[in-house]
C-alpha cells in the first residue's frame, strides 16, 4: 500500500528502528522485514531505505559495520545503539499517544465507512 | 568491503542495475570513500534481491522493478549526500566550518582588494584656480602687481645652489675684509636686479600666478613657488647694502634698503604657501635685527630716525602677523580629491598608488608607515579597512586649520602648558593621509608671535634713540614714550603676555623678552645649542633686542 509521503516520514525511522530492536540487519534484509512485519502495508521506495539509514546513523541512533553474511558475502549490517532504544522507547509512548487520540476523533475505528 | 570482492563489483548485476547504481553515486558527488560504500551497499541490496532468478531475463526484469521502486537516481543520490553529510564527526564538522570560514574570509577579502584597486580619484576642483583667485587681491589690476618685478630680479642674478653667495649670508662680525670686497662686488654686479626689487616693493600688491605641473595633472603639491631662494638672496644683498650704507654714514639710503627687505617680506608673506610665509617672515626679522645692527654701530640724528620711524610705521600699522594658511588648507583639499577613489566600483577609499607617491618625502619616522613589512601590518590594516573616507578627511582637515586658526591668535604665554601638538594629533587621529600632508603649524604660530614682537620691539627701539636724542636723556621706563607721543603703545611680550622688558643700565638700557623659556633672566641673552647668542632659539636665556649682541665692540 502507498502512504502519503509525509504520512509515511515521521512513522519509517520509528519502523526500522523497530525492526532494528530486534537483531542486526543489512538493507534488503531491513527492506524484506518491514514488508513481512507490516504484512506489506508498509512498503518503503527500498531507495529511500539507505538515505534513512544513513540519517539515523548520524543521529547516532543506529551503527553500520560491514559484516560476512551467512552467504559468505560482506553486507553492511546495522544494529540499534543504546541512544537508538531511548528514542524508540520515547517514539512508542508518543505513537501509543497518537493512536489514542485518533481513535478518540475517529471513534472506534478510524476505517472509514 | 564488496566492492574489493572482485575487480569488477558489477559482474553478478544486469546492465540495467548496474547503469543505475553507477548514476546514483555519480549523483552523490561526494567523497570518493563514501560513494564507494554506498555503491557496495546498492550492489549488495540487488544482488540480495536478483539472488533467486534463474535467467537473465529474469534478472532483467526483476531488476527493472527494483530500479523502479528505488525511484529517480539523481534524488537518491543527493539525499545519500546529505544524509552521509551528517555523518560526520564533530571534529570533522568543525574543521570543514573553519575552512569554510577562512575561505570566504579569503574570497571576501579578495573581492574587497580587488574593490580598493579597482577605483580611481576623479578630480572635480581645480584648486590651482582657485588659489589663484584667492590669491590675487580683488581690487587690484596687473600694474599693481610687485610679482614680474621679483621675477625679473631673481632671473638676473647668477643660478644658486648651497655655498652660491655664502658670503652673503654671514653675519655682520663674521664677514671678512675678503667677504666684504666679494660683496661690494656681488652689489655692483647685481645692482640692477636689486633695483627692479626696489620697484617691485613700491608696488600695493603681489600675486603670483600658480601652475601646476602637467606630469602631476596640476596637482597643487607640483606647484613650484619661482624665485623664493632667489628672493632671500637678493634680501641678504640690500641687508649687506645697507650695512655698507649706514658705514659710509648715508644713513637714509640704509633706511630706505631696510624698508625694502621689510616690504618684500611682507610682499612675500599673505596668502601664499607656508614656505613663502615662513621665508617673508624671516626677510622681515632679517630688515629689524639688521636696523637694530645699525642703530647700535651708529649715532643717527633725531630727524632720520623720526622719518624711518615714521615711513616703518605705514607699513608695520597695517600689518597681520598671523601667518595665513589657507593655501595650505586648498592643498589638502586638493590631495583629498586627489588620494580616494570616485565613483563606479571601488569608489570612496583611500587610492594607494598616490599615497605612495609620498613616501620618498616621509621622514625617516613616518616613511616605515609606507613600508610593506609585517612590522607594518597594523598600519596596513588600518590604511585598508578603517583609514578615514574623503568627506571625513575634509572634516578633519578643516578641524585641524580651524584649530590652528584659532591657537595662532594666542600667544605663546596663553598656550603655555598645553601639548598641541598632541591636541592636533588626536584631530586627525587614523588619518594617514593627513598625517603626511599636514604641516607642523606649532612652529608656524610660533614664529608669527616672535616676528611681531620683534617688530615692534624694534620699533619701540627707534622711538627711544630718539627720545634720548631729542630729550638727552633715556626714558625712565617706556610709559613715558607713550605719554609724550612717541609710541602709541607698549610692545608686549607674547612670552609673558606683558609689555616688552625696558630697563636703563650703566652702558643705557636693555630691551627684551623673556624668551621661550618664559623666564625673565634679567636681560640674559640665551644661547642656541651651539653656544651661539640666538634671539630665540635658547631654553634658557632672554631674546634681547638690545644691546645687539653681535657688535659689543661698538
Amino acid at each position: 500500500m502507498k502512504f502519503e509521503r509525509e504520512l509515511l516520514k515521521g512513522v519509517a525511522p520509528v519502523v526500522v528502528l523497530e525492526i532494528l530492536s530486534r537483531g542486526k540487519m543489512y538493507g534488503y534484509e531491513l527492506s524484506e522485514a518491514i514488508e513481512a512485519k507490516s504484512q506489506k502495508i508498509l512498503t518503503l521506495g527500498q531507495g529511500t531505505l539507505y538515505p534513512l539509514l544513513y540519517n539515523l546513523e548520524a543521529q547516532k541512533l543506529v551503527k553500520g559495520q560491514w559484516e560476512t553474511a551467512e552467504s559468505g558475502r560482506e553486507r553492511k549490517y546495522y544494529s540499534i545503539t543504546s541512544k537508538g532504544k531511548e528514542k524508540l522507547d520515547t517514539d512508542k509512548v508518543q505513537l501509543g499517544d497518537l493512536f489514542k487520540a485518533l481513535k478518540l476523533v475517529f471513534g472506534t475505528s478510524i476505517v472509514p465507512a | 568491503m564488496a566492492n574489493k570482492e572482485s575487480k569488477n563489483p558489477f559482474n553478478n548485476l544486469p546492465g540495467c542495475a548496474a547503469d543505475y547504481i553507477r548514476l546514483v553515486v555519480k549523483k552523490m558527488r561526494w567523497r570518493k570513500k563514501v560513494r564507494a560504500d554506498v555503491q557496495a551497499e546498492l550492489i549488495a541490496h540487488f544482488e540480495d534481491a536478483l539472488k533467486d532468478c534463474k535467467t537473465n531475463e529474469e534478472k532483467e526484469r526483476a531488476a527493472k522493478d527494483l530500479i523502479s521502486n528505488f525511484g529517480d537516481a539523481k534524488t537518491i543520490g543527493v539525499l545519500a549526500r546529505r544524509a552521509k553529510k551528517r555523518c560526520r564527526p564533530l571534529w570533522q564538522k568543525m574543521m570543514i566550518r573553519f575552512w569554510q570560514i577562512v575561505g570566504i574570509t579569503i574570497a571576501l577579502f579578495a573581492i574587497y582588494i580587488g574593490w580598493f584597486l579597482s577605483g580611481r580619484p576623479v578630480i572635480t576642483t581645480d584648486y590651482i584656480e582657485v588659489a589663484n583667485k584667492m590669491m590675487k587681491p580683488k581690487a587690484a589690476d596687473d600694474s599693481q602687481n610687485a610679482a614680474p618685478y621679483y621675477e625679473k630680479a631673481a632671473k638676473l642674478i647668477e643660478p644658486q645652489n648651497e655655498q652660491s653667495f655664502e658670503y652673503l649670508r654671514k653675519s655682520f662680525i663674521e664677514a671678512s675684509e675678503a667677504n666684504i670686497v666679494q660683496i661690494r662686488q656681488w652689489l655692483e654686479k647685481n645692482h640692477e636686479a636689486l633695483n627692479l626689487i626696489e620697484q617691485g616693493t613700491e608696488k600695493p600688491y603681489y600675486w603670483q600666478t600658480l601652475q601646476g605641473e602637467p606630469k602631476d595633472n596640476n596637482s597643487m603639491l607640483s606647484v613650484l613657488m619661482p624665485s623664493l631662494g632667489e628672493c632671500r638672496t637678493l634680501a641678504h644683498g640690500l641687508r649687506w647694502r645697507a650695512y655698507l650704507s649706514a658705514e659710509d654714514k648715508q644713513y637714509e639710503k640704509a633706511f630706505a634698503d631696510l624698508l625694502t627687505i621689510y616690504k618684500l617680506g611682507k610682499h612675500q608673506r599673505g596668502k601664499s604657501t607656508l614656505v613663502q610665509s615662513l621665508v617673508g617672515t624671516a626677510i622681515e626679522a632679517l630688515s629689524m635685527n639688521t636696523a637694530r645692527t645699525i642703530l647700535y654701530r651708529h649715532d643717527i640724528g633725531p630727524q632720520q630716525l623720526e622719518s624711518f620711524y615714521n615711513n616703518l610705521q605705514v607699513i608695520v600699522s597695517n600689518e597681520n602677523f598671523i601667518i595665513d594658511s589657507s593655501f595650505e588648507k586648498l592643498t589638502e583639499y586638493d590631495e583629498i580629491q586627489r588620494s580616494f577613489t570616485e565613483g563606479h566600483f571601488g569608489f570612496e577609499h583611500i587610492y594607494l598608488k598616490r599615497l605612495f607617491t609620498f613616501r620618498d618625502s616621509l621622514s625617516p619616522n613616518d616613511s616605515h608607515v609606507l613600508s610593506i613589512t609585517v612590522q607594518n601590518l597594523p598600519a596596513a590594516f588600518d590604511v585598508l579597512f578603517t583609514h578615514p573616507d574623503k568627506q571625513h578627511s575634509r572634516q578633519m582637515t578643516d578641524a585641524y586649520y580651524d584649530f590652528w586658526g584659532q591657537a595662532a591668535t594666542e600667544t605663546p604665554f596663553e598656550l603655555k602648558g598645553r601639548d598641541l601638538e598632541k591636541e592636533t594629533t588626536a584631530l586627525i587621529k587614523g588619518n594617514l593621509l593627513l598625517k603626511i600632508l599636514a604641516p607642523a603649524m606649532q612652529k608656524v604660530a610660533v614664529l608669527s608671535w616672535r616676528n611681531k614682537a620683534e617688530v615692534e620691539g624694534t620699533v619701540a627701539i627707534i622711538e627711544i634713540l630718539r627720545f634720548k636724542q631729542e630729550k638727552g636723556r633715556l626714558p625712565d621706563d617706556l610709559q613715558e614714550l607713550v605719554t609724550t607721543g612717541y609710541l602709541k603703545s607698549l610692545p608686549m611680550d607674547p612670552y609673558s603676555d606683558k609689555p616688552l622688558i625696558y630697563k636703563k643700565t650703566q652702558d643705557g638700557f636693555t630691551y627684551y623678552s623673556v624668551g621661550q623659556d618664559f623666564i625673565d633672566n634679567g636681560g640674559k641673552m640665551g644661547v642656541d645649542k651651539d653656544g651661539k647668542p640666538s634671539l630665540w632659539k635658547s631654553d634658557d636665556g632672554d631674546a634681547v633686542f638690545w644691546p645687539v649682541f653681535q657688535n659689543k665692540t661698538k
